[in-house]
């Protein structure tokens, strides 16, 4: 559950925990004015709360170097900050490699041929054992979020192609009419053609952020442990011995729930969404 | 009287294919022209060239005093005041038809949203669909749905408005309610230039009929005149043709 996380700081990351099931819980019953507050919450507030919690360092919490988070929680974390980020980045992406301007063009367009080009572990392993040799003598990034950093713009690129798919289904009618009534190109895009384009493409996005939360148990190869890993590292522990069996399939189990969760989300989303046609 | 829209020699390529040949054209406010000519010879690129939908490689436009070039902030400040009504209709379909009238107002003339609600249903009385003003615009008759792009256009409160073949996509039934709508706004005054081969709509509105013909503009009359004297053959030929 919580990996190589000290035993007696283990309450800061149920506190963490605690705090996003209750806004989340809390947030299905208020009115929908208030729920875009929790939105903003959840989405600019919460991340940077939550890590300073676990990672410690002030507030007279001890500090718990990145390298000891795992297991469950560690799945969590990743997942949640890599879907968070890489769906803005996706966007972006995707509105650039369809831009009229070259530059723009050719660098969204390279960036994610670039990553879509390479095997996620090889992209892991450049993160953290190449990446920090680049770096000026004296800097240091944590190693967690140099992971966190790689997994995010890997999966933004294959975002960029499924938002792509949906900018590109859209009639031209509909950029014809936006521009007619005297819109720039960001109300264009932000009030007519990405409320569009992302409801075509709801299923390719969960497919999207599934296949991300499936490859978390990569991450093991730079020796963090999540979910997975740490049922790796537990059976070799004599007081789970021969217990890998039963490991394995209660992991795959709390991956399947994670996604099915999703997925019916984005069934649910879907559904709420459509309007006409 | 001043001109509110002035074309001057324009020219325009698709590449090689040259589909405007020295455009001159000199519309004054209140003025209802109306465009017609064969498929192809460039009705539709000539209005869509005067809110630059399409950019013109030669000559100038000059619309409202503003002359349609490279800056943005002039051509999104032209578009604002030029409505346009498509043949598709080309409404927002995630949006209910009153989001559809109140978006552009509220975004682009900063309208409170109260105010953009009061001018949407005004405009939707007006073209007689404020009973439908919740509903989506897939639930709607094609006759319907671009009487809601006119009502959608006014609410930008333009001074000019252009209609590329709005009716011929309707069955024939819903005619008639688009064109009435159409005839009650060029009573009300309005600037308008309409691509249509409606001449019944045309004999009734315009003050001038232009015949385009691969991309020059072949004749420019005074409607009564356009019809009942045309210069020259093809012209003749084509209302022949269409009559
Ligand atoms: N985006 C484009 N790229 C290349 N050629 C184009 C483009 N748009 C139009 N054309 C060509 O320009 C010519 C004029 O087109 P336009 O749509 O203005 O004709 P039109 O008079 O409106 O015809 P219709 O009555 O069929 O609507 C046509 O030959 C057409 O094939
Ligand atoms: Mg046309």
């Amino acid at each position: 559950m919580y990996g190589l996380y000290p035993d007696t700081e283990q309450w800061r990351i149920n506190t963490a925990f605690l705090i996003l099931f209750a806004v989340v819980a809390v947030s299905f019953f208020v009115s929908e004015k208030l729920k875009k507050y929790f939105i903003l919450f959840l989405v600019f507030v919460f991340p940077f709360l939550g890590i300073k919690l676990i990672s410690g360092g002030s507030f007279g919490l001890e500090y718990v170097e990145s390298a000891a988070w795992g297991g469950l929680s560690l799945t969590f974390i990743i997942s949640a900050f890599a879907i968070l980020f890489c769906f803005p980045i996706g966007v972006i992406l995707a509105l650039g490699r369809r831009s009229s301007l070259p530059a723009i063009k050719y660098i969204s367009i390279g960036f994610i041929e670039l990553w879509r080009g390479v095997p996620l572990i090889t992209v892991l392993f450049m993160s953290a054992v190449m990446f920090p040799m680049f770096l000026p003598d004296g800097t240091f990034i944590d190693k967690l979020i140099r992971v966190l950093i790689a997994i995010t713009l890997f999966e933004a690129a294959y975002m960029a192609e499924v938002v792509r798919g949906g900018l590109q289904a859209l009639p031209k009618g509909q950029y014809e009419a936006a521009k007619s009534l005297g819109m720039g190109y960001w109300r264009m895009n932000a009030l007519i053609i990405l409320p569009q384009a992302l409801k075509l493409v709801i299923p390719g996005i969960a497919n999207t952020l599934l296949a991300l939360v499936k490859d978390t148990p990569l991450i093991f190869v730079v020796g963090l442990m999540e979910l997975a890993g740490m049922i790796g590292l537990a059976k070799t522990n004599p007081k789970w011995l021969g217990m890998a069996m039963e490991g394995y399939v209660f992991a795959g189990l709390v991956f399947w729930i994670i996604c099915y969760a999703m997925s019916r989300y984005s069934q649910n989303l879907e559904k709420k969404l459509s309007t006409e046609r | 009287m001043g001109k509110i829209i002035e074309l001057k020699k324009v020219n325009k390529w698709f590449d090689k294919f040259q589909v405007l040949k020295d455009i001159d054209l000199e519309v004054a406010p209140q003025e209802k022209i109306v465009i017609c000519g064969p498929s192809g010879s460039g009705k539709s690129t000539l209005i869509r060239c005067i809110n630059r939908l399409e950019e013109h490689q030669e000559g100038n436009i000059i619309v409202d005093g503003t002359e349609l070039a490279e800056n943005t902030k002039n051509i999104e400040k032209i578009r604002a005041e030029v409505g346009m009504v498509f043949q598709q209709f080309n409404l927002f379909p995630h949006l209910s038809i009153l989001d559809n009238c109140t978006l552009a107002p509220i975004w682009v003339k900063k309208l409170p949203k109260k105010e953009a609600e009061e001018v949407a249903m005004k405009n939707l009385t007006r073209v007689q669909i404020d009973d439908q003003a919740l509903k989506f615009p897939g639930q709607l008759s094609g006759g319907q749905q671009q009487r809601a792009a006119i009502a959608r256009a006014l609410c930008m409160e333009p001074k000019i408005m252009l209609f590329d073949e709005p009716t011929s996509a309707l069955d024939p039934e819903m005619i008639k309610e688009v064109l009435d709508v159409m005839v009650d706004l060029a009573k009300g005054g309005m600037t308008m230039i309409v691509v249509t081969h409606e001449m019944g709509f045309a004999k009734e509105v315009a003050d001038y009929m232009i015949f385009m013909d691969e991309g020059k503009i072949v004749e420019r009359a005074k409607t009564k005149e356009f019809f009942e004297n045309p210069k020259s053959d093809r012209t003749k030929l084509f209302l022949s043709q269409i009559l």
